[in-house]
């Protein structure tokens, strides 16, 4: 019933928070703004003897469907902002599901926009080449979290197979298409593609992001201001970050700005190597095809999770109806 | 036999509904869930007029593949993964119909999308 404390999160959570910093914390205005199929994020205001300041939680709704662990994923990025990534700073981790109904960390509130048409609007609206600076950040970005030891990554992050890079990705696509339930010639042929122009295996591997794109950064006037969603986060080709950031999908129509509808990919490129990153770009090409065939195949599982009923969704159902998207894509860049 | 309106109109009314009446009066969630309610129901209807054409385009294309007039998508796929396509010319020709059958799927899925040469 409305009022009742033992069910409102705000109070909960700030039940919580109280003990956690040993002095009493009034949690307001706590409200959703956006929750993904796999998170739930919200944004709040929690007032202390020193004040209020505006914090964002993320939430996880059960431990049973986070691909990292919430203390993973705050260790990742408290490593990559260590390493001068922009990423909203974590200020507490939350392991234990009772307190808001799934494990959740409580970081700093970065005020900007993240809603990929109105990360657009704002660069068509700001002096200059806003795309092109918020491109080159990320280039910069990338290369700083590419470059930490990838030894001080929890050991969650290397992949259970205990394959190198290249040879799980090849795998992953393999595995994908004898899921399918109707054949694909088109990613039959990208795989074959794949397999037989497959670079070796990375001198150096690193912490990659796997999500880095127009839709998970938040973007101010300044350009970039963080980077999100850190959990896919896991060892893997430097490349292969580079590349998902160039995916069509994300660029909302604007198809000649190739990273997120922003700017070019030797923008992004160029700021990488000057950072320090090592540049190839058959390997990057390679990259693209994989990740572009990846989630096409990606796209196909979601529907089949609808189907056997493992998670009943319209979104879900519509998925696999956008694998043309993904095929079509993946063949033009093997022209 | 039904009296119009067709099974396309029914299903264009019914997204013009969604767009124009369902989605406007919804918010968050449900408001995504019903945008894609309604493309879903726009795909469909394109599907039932599109559909045998793209179809019988998909196998026209799938015949070329291989030459051997196999119109079996499982065969045409496993022949692809097996090496078919490695020679360079066979490389262009194959990517070539490919594309082709990714243009028809498109025309029902997402018209418009396939203006694009890769980069």
């Amino acid at each position: 019933m409305p009022g009742d404390d033992h069910d409102d999160p705000a109070r909960r959570l700030a039940v919580w928070l109280s003990t956690e910093q040993g002095r009493p914390v009034e949690v307001r205005d706590l409200a959703p703004v956006s929750a993904g199929a796999r998170r739930f994020n919200a944004l709040f205001t929690a007032v202390t003897d020193d004040g209020s300041a505006r914090f964002a939680v993320t939430m996880i709704p059960t431990a049973a469907i986070q691909l990292l662990s919430v203390a993973d994923e705050a260790a990742v990025r408290t490593l990559a902002e260590a390493a001068g990534v922009p990423v909203p700073h974590i200020e507490h981790v939350c392991a234990d599901e009772s307190v808001l109904g799934g494990p959740f960390f409580v970081s700093t509130a970065v005020d900007g926009e993240t809603v990929p048409r109105r990360v657009l609007r704002l660069v068509a609206a700001a002096d200059g080449d806003l795309g092109s600076t918020i491109v080159g950040q990320l280039g910069t970005a990338l290369a700083r979290l590419h470059a930490i030891d990838a030894a001080h990554a929890p050991a969650a992050l290397t992949p259970e197979s205990g394959n190198p890079p290249i040879a799980e990705a090849l795998a992953q696509v393999d595995l994908g298409l004898s899921e399918l339930l109707s054949p694909s010639p088109a990613f039959a042929f990208c795989a074959r593609w794949l397999e037989r122009t497959a670079p070796a295996e990375p001198d150096r591997r690193s912490i990659v992001h796997s999500d880095v794109r127009n839709g998970n950064i938040i973007i101010g006037q300044d350009g970039l201001r963080a980077i999100l969603d850190w959990e896919g986060s896991r060892i893997g080709d430097p490349a292969e970050d580079i590349a998902w950031t160039a995916q069509r999908m994300w660029r909302f129509r604007e198809d000649h700005l190739t990273v997120g509808g922003l700017g070019s990919l030797d923008t992004l490129t160029e700021a990488y190597s000057a950072a320090g990153g090592q540049v190839d770009h058959d390997r990057i090409r390679w990259w693209r095809v994989l990740t572009t065939v990846r989630w096409g195949l990606g796209m196909a599982g979601q529907s089949r999770s609808h189907l056997d009923g493992s998670f009943p969704s319209i979104v879900m159902a519509a998925s696999a109806r956008r694998m043309a998207e993904l095929e079509f894509d993946a063949l033009q860049l093997l022209r | 036999m039904h009296q119009p309106p067709t099974a396309v109109e029914l299903l264009r009314t019914v997204s013009s509904t969604l767009n124009d009446e369902i989605v406007p009066a919804l918010d968050g969630p449900a408001q995504h869930r019903a945008r894609v309610a309604a493309n879903i129901v726009e795909i469909v209807a394109r599907e039932i007029e599109l559909g045998p054409a793209v179809r019988a385009g998909e196998a026209a294309a799938l015949a070329a593949i291989l030459g051997d007039e196999s119109t079996d998508a499982a065969d045409v796929a496993a022949a692809l993964r097996a090496g078919a396509a490695d020679d360079p010319a066979e490389h262009v020709r194959i990517r070539d119909l490919l594309v082709a059958i990714a243009r028809g799927d498109l025309s029902i899925t997402k018209p418009g999308y396939d203006n694009w040469d890769g980069d």
